[in-house]
Order: C-alpha cells, then structure tokens, then sequence
C-alpha cells in the first residue's frame, strides 16, 4: 500500500460568464494519478500555471477535487472522520509558494510557529519557547526574531518562517511549494541539508514543487513532469534526468539557465515555436504539447495520447507507443 | 553614461529605544542600458536598497547618502514629482507579487491603470493595452483572463502581471526585484528575452536582484555582491563568476547543488544580526581565509585588479580555486 495514492484527480474552475455569453471551463488538472512512497522526495515539475499548486491544495485537503480520489495510508482522504482528519492534519504540512499571504500579519512570529504545537499538544507549553528558537535555529534565522511581526522580515525569511512552521509539528509529509525560491544559494543548501537529515532520520516525505531543476535532481526520488494540468511524464530522478523521453521534458531540461550560458533566452524563445499560447480554457485536440512540439506529427493533433509505461517510464507521447 | 547613482547610502530603523542600521555606506551605479545585478544573502538589505530607490520605505526606516537619478536626488524631491516619475520612468516588479497586486481589483484594470494614470488614456484604450501586455508576459486566453482577479491565478502569472505593469510605460529604470522566482524555465527565458529586448530597443536600465547565479551569468552586465548590508565585492559578470576575490562571494559559488548524494556545503554558521555584528570584517567568523587582523579592522572595499572592487584584506591573493 503506497502512503499516498492519487487517482484520476480533476479540478476544474468554472469562469464567471464573458459578455460574449457562456462561461467556460478551466481545466486546472486533469485526470492525474500518482503515488509516492514513504521516506521519498516526489517532485512535481512544469510550466508557470499548469496545474501544480492547485495538486498540492487538494493534497493537503484544502480543496475538493472536482473528481478522483486521494488516499492516505490506505484511508480515503475525504472521508475521513474527526479523529483520523485530526491526524492528518498533525502529520501532512504544506508549505505555501507564496509565504507573505500565508502568515498573519498580526501575529508576532512566536505565536505562528507555537500555535500549531499548542492545538495539538505536542510539546508542554514550558518548553515551547525552547522549542521555536531551535526551529528558527535550524532555519538559519536568530531566536530573538520570535518577537517580530512578518513585516518587518525580508522575503527569504519569511520563507524560512513558514518552513520553521511546517516542521514545528514533526510531520511524516510536507507538501513544499517552491519552499526555497527566495533563498540565496548558502541557505538553500543548508536547508536542503536539514530536509534530507529530517528525511533520514525522522521518514519525513516531500511532495516538493520546485522550477529549479538542479534542486529537484539533486533532492528528489521521482519527478512528474506536468503540462496543461496532465501528468506529461513520470520516472526515476536520475533517469529523467539521463534520458528524458517526452520532448516537453527534454526542452524542458534543455531551457535551465547555467552559469556561464549567455545566450538561453533567445534560443529557448526560438525553441518554444509558439506563436499561440496554449490554454487550459480552451484544451487543444489531440496532444496537449502538439502546438509547441519539435518532434509532432500528423497523428499529434487528432490522438489523445494515453499515459504508458516504456522502459521504466510513464509517458504520454506517440513516440513510445 | 549613468543613470542611477546610489552613493553611500545608509539605511536603519528607529524606534523609541532603539536604532538598527541594515544598510551602511551602499554606493552602486547603473548605466544607460545596462543591467546591474544586485545578490546577496538572504536578508542582506537588496529590497531595502530598491524600496529606498522608489521612495517606498516603510514608515519607521531612515535613509541617508542620495539616490540621483539622472540629475535628481530621489531621496530629496517632493513626492508629487516622485509619485509622477514611479511606475513611468523608474518602475519596480516587488519580490512577492501579493504585496503590490490588489486583491479585490481585475488584474486587467490594475494593469490599465498603469496608462490612465501616466496619459490619461482612456478605459477602454487602456484595457486593450493591457491584453496586449498579458500576451507578451505570456498569459495564455488573454482576452479572457483579463477579467480575473490576482488570486484566479497561479503564482508565475501574478509575477507576470507585475512585470506587465512594470514594463507598460516603457520605463527607463527597472528594478526587477527576484522577478522570475514562481516562472519555470521557459517562460522564465521568454520574460528575460523581454526584458533584453527592451533594453535594446530603448536602452532601458535594470537593477535585477535575484538569487539565480545561472540568470545573474546569462542577463547582468556588472554584479554587486551585498553581505550584511555592505557591498564587499562588484566587478564585471564574468569576473564576479570566474574568479571571485571575496570568500563570501567564493562560498555562494561552492554552496550549488553538484553530485548527487553529497552533502552540500553552505557558508559555515549564520548571518551576524545587524545588532551584533562582528569586529573587524563583518565577514570574518564565517570565514575560513580569516587571519588575526580581519577581526580588527573592517576592510575598504579597494580595488583587487583593474575595474574588480573588494572588501577583503587578502583580496589580491589567488584563494580562488577554479
Ligand atoms: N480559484 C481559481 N479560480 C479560477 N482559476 C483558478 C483558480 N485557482 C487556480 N486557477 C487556474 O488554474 C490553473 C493552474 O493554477 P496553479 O496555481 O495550480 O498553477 P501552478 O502550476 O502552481 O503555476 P505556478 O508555477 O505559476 O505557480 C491556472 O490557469 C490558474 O489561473
Ligand atoms: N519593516 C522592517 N522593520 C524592521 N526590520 C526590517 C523591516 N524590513 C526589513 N527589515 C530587515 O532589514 C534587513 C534587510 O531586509 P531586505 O528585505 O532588504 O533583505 P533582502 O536582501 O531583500 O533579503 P531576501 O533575499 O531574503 O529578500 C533584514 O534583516 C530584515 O529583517
Ligand atoms: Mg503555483
Ligand atoms: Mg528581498
């Protein structure tokens, strides 16, 4: 029994009306299954608006989906009772893309990060004051922070407070959203350090949603690479990395920007072929990626291509099939 | 030529008990066309040094030094003549997009306002305007999803937006403060593709702060390197990557991800409170090039080879290792 089991979840938003009349559908994800493993890194790639925060809310049961089921050790997790819901609510943490909506401007960093442990009685309340300077500690941050408001932080660590927070109630997962885009280099090597330490030695698992490929090879077990909110391909880290089959995955990984690269912009801009922008309002025939494929042919834009298994990979594309 | 002059800026707050400087003696220049790169750790006082520039500090923050740009001091003019320069020839992209969008307003008529404000352009020219800019951010439906509100949107395109309202009037500074952190790859290249362009066309200047040394190599002209509130080391790009003289900038360098399933190595200990700072080099406990004389007196930020600024003692020895 896998830790967690996703299956053929959808979500899609309705549009309020135009002034053209009807309103449409926006296929925010779209029939994605997965499963990831205790004491493992699943990491979940892809283009700006394709579905990836919106998982990652109905992962954590902050939404519903519009279809599909999630489970969690094997329970439904929208189903579950009082009890077990509270349980899951200790053990699943997310942390948000965008840290400064996610804290409350009028609580003094203390209370953020205690509140939690409060709730659920985790820690005797002599030792909680203890307890928050270690986490800020851990997060490269100063116990004399606790007496600080969120606006008078940078960005980076504000980041790092919501980090401190997600690991305050020592959960077995945490949905990260790009938890370490605000990050200079030397933090984020140092949290990455803590993470896998956690990973190790306490079984925490990582949902980790991150545009910075390097992190996410270096990080993670399994990566799905997702477009237009479709599982686009599916595989071993390294794998993907060494060999990437879907042509979405091979620009992507083609398009990181390295250092002494001078030249990526214009040639991913070349790359891209893309005079009209794909939409999950109006889904394309055919393959998702068709209009934007190097490697498309006739077939592309009239069949649906499935998710299939091919030399260890899950991959929706015509080539493999 | 220059555009933007920051020259020795300081900046603090105060309150009833107390005074904490965050930013001490800053002096960075931004050419006509050019793209400054500003990187630094994690609370080292990049935003600050933009907010200080647009004249957005929060209320209890100080500012000394002066800001020229062309020939005005920012830090000195009234604030209707700053209110009428920002978000028309110096405009900024925030580094969290929620702080700067409006949650209850379309993202389509916060764009719009960007023109009716500047021109006085009408509603309707302005909304077409608009769309126009979501295109080229790359926001697919467009013409649809100008009628949504920011939280309708994903992470990347809030960002976008902001970049969109940033760029309308054709500014001739921008401060891109970590714009490109919630774009993947591609879009990410399209938007610095954008910017390029723009900078070509109008010889537009950027002060791009971000922490992405693959982005600071592929779009910056010259670097700043910031610590604790200090620049400790600005030369050109290539110097800045290829052969740092500052062991803080050395350490960044050696802190990215290489082999799998090593440990990665982060600059040893933690960032000095600005309260607290240490004797000396503000640098030196965390460094592993110290000697007895870096705890003594601050070093100078001098020239280590032509045109190559550093604030290091042993900056003219090759400590570098590639
Ligand atoms: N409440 C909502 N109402 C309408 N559309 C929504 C809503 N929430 C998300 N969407 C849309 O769903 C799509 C997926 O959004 P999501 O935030 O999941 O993307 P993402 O993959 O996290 O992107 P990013 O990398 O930019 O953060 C987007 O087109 C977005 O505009
Ligand atoms: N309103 C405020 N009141 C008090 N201190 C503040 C306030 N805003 C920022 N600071 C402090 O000033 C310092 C510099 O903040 P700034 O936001 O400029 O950092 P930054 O270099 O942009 O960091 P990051 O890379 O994390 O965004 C930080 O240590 C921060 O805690
Ligand atoms: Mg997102
Ligand atoms: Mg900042």
């Amino acid at each position: 029994m896998a830790f967690i089991d996703v299956k053929n979840i959808k979500k899609h938003f309705q549009l309020k009306k135009g002034v053209r009349g009807k309103g449409k559908v926006l296929k925010a994800v779209d029939d994605v299954s997965f499963k990831v493993e205790k004491d493992s890194v699943f990491a979940i790639v892809g283009e700006s608006g394709c579905g990836k925060s919106t998982l990652a809310r109905i992962l954590v049961r902050l939404i519903e989906p519009t279809s599909g089921t999630v489970s969690f050790n094997g329970e439904d997790l929208f189903n579950l009772k009082r009890t077990a819901l509270k349980k899951f609510r200790r053990s699943v943490q997310i942390i948000f893309q965008d840290p400064y909506a996610s804290l409350n401007p009028r609580m003094r960093v203390y209370s953020t990060i205690s509140e939690p442990m409060k709730i659920h009685r985790i820690v005797p309340s002599g030792d909680l004051k203890e307890r928050v300077a270690e986490l800020l500690t851990s997060v490269g941050l100063t116990p004399d922070m606790m007496d600080k408001y969120p606006h008078e932080f940078s960005g980076g660590q504000r980041q790092r407070i919501c980090i401190a927070r997600a690991l305050s109630l020592s959960p077995e997962m945490i949905v990260a959203d790009e938890p370490l885009s605000s990050l200079d280099v030397s933090i984020q090597a140092q949290i990455i350090n803590l993470l896998q330490d956690l990973k190790q030695k306490h079984h925490l698992s990582f949902i980790f949603i991150s545009h910075d490929l390097n992190v996410v090879h270096y990080f993670s077990d399994m990566v799905a690479v997702m477009y237009l909110g479709r599982i686009m391909e599916l595989a071993d880290t390294d794998e993907l990395f060494e060999r990437p089959l879907h042509p979405y995955t091979e620009l992507l990984l083609k398009s990181a920007p390295k250092i002494g690269v001078k030249n990526r912009s214009k040639h991913v801009s070349n790359r891209m072929n893309a005079t009209e922008i794909p939409s999950p309002v109006d889904i394309p025939d055919g393959c998702l990626f068709y209009t934007r494929c190097p490697k498309r042919f006739d077939a592309c834009n009239r069949i649906i291509p499935q998710l299939k298994k091919f030399e260890g990979h899950s991959v929706r594309c015509l080539l493999y099939s | 030529m220059t555009l933007l002059d920051v020259r020795e800026l300081s900046v603090g707050f105060s309150s009833l008990y107390s005074s904490i400087k965050v930013i001490s003696d800053l002096s960075i220049h931004v050419d006509h066309g050019e793209v400054f790169g500003l990187v630094g750790e994690s609370g080292c006082g990049k935003s600050l040094t933009a907010y200080s520039i647009m004249g957005l500090l929060p209320e209890n923050a100080y500012a000394e030094g002066a800001v020229f740009f062309k020939d005005k001091n920012l830090l000195e003019i009234d604030r209707e003549e700053l209110r009428k320069l920002r978000g028309k020839d110096i405009s900024m992209v925030f580094q969290e997009p929620m702080t700067s969008l409006n949650p209850v307003l379309k993202v389509g008529y916060q764009i719009a306002e960007v023109f009716m404000a500047h021109y006085g352009t009408s509603k309707k020219e302005a909304l077409s305007r608009a769309v126009e800019l979501m295109k080229a951010v790359r926001i697919p439906s467009s013409e649809l999803r100008v009628n949504e509100y920011p939280h309708q949107m994903s992470g990347g395109m809030r960002q976008r937006i902001m970049i969109a309202m940033a760029i309308a009037c054709r500014p001739s500074l921008l401060i891109a403060d970590e714009p490109t952190t919630a774009l993947d790859v591609t879009i990410q290249a399209e938007i610095l593709q954008l910017i390029r362009n723009l900078k070509d066309e109008d010889n537009m200047s950027v002060l791009f702060i971000t922490h992405d040394l693959g982005i600071v190599s592929e779009i910056t002209d010259r670097v700043g390197v910031m610590y604790a509130g200090r620049i400790v080391e600005s030369a050109t790009v290539s110097n800045i990557l290829n052969s740092p003289r500052h062991p803080y900038t050395m350490g960044l360098l050696d802190s990215l991800p290489t082999v799998k399933g090593k440990p990665l190595k982060p600059i040893p200990g933690n960032v000095p409170r600005p309260e607290d700072l240490p004797e000396g080099c503000r640098f030196s406990d965390r460094c592993r090039f110290a000697m007895s004389d870096c705890h003594d007196v601050e070093p100078e930020l001098a020239e280590a080879a032509p045109g190559h600024l550093a604030r290091c003692i042993r900056a003219g020895e090759s400590l570098w290792h590639s």
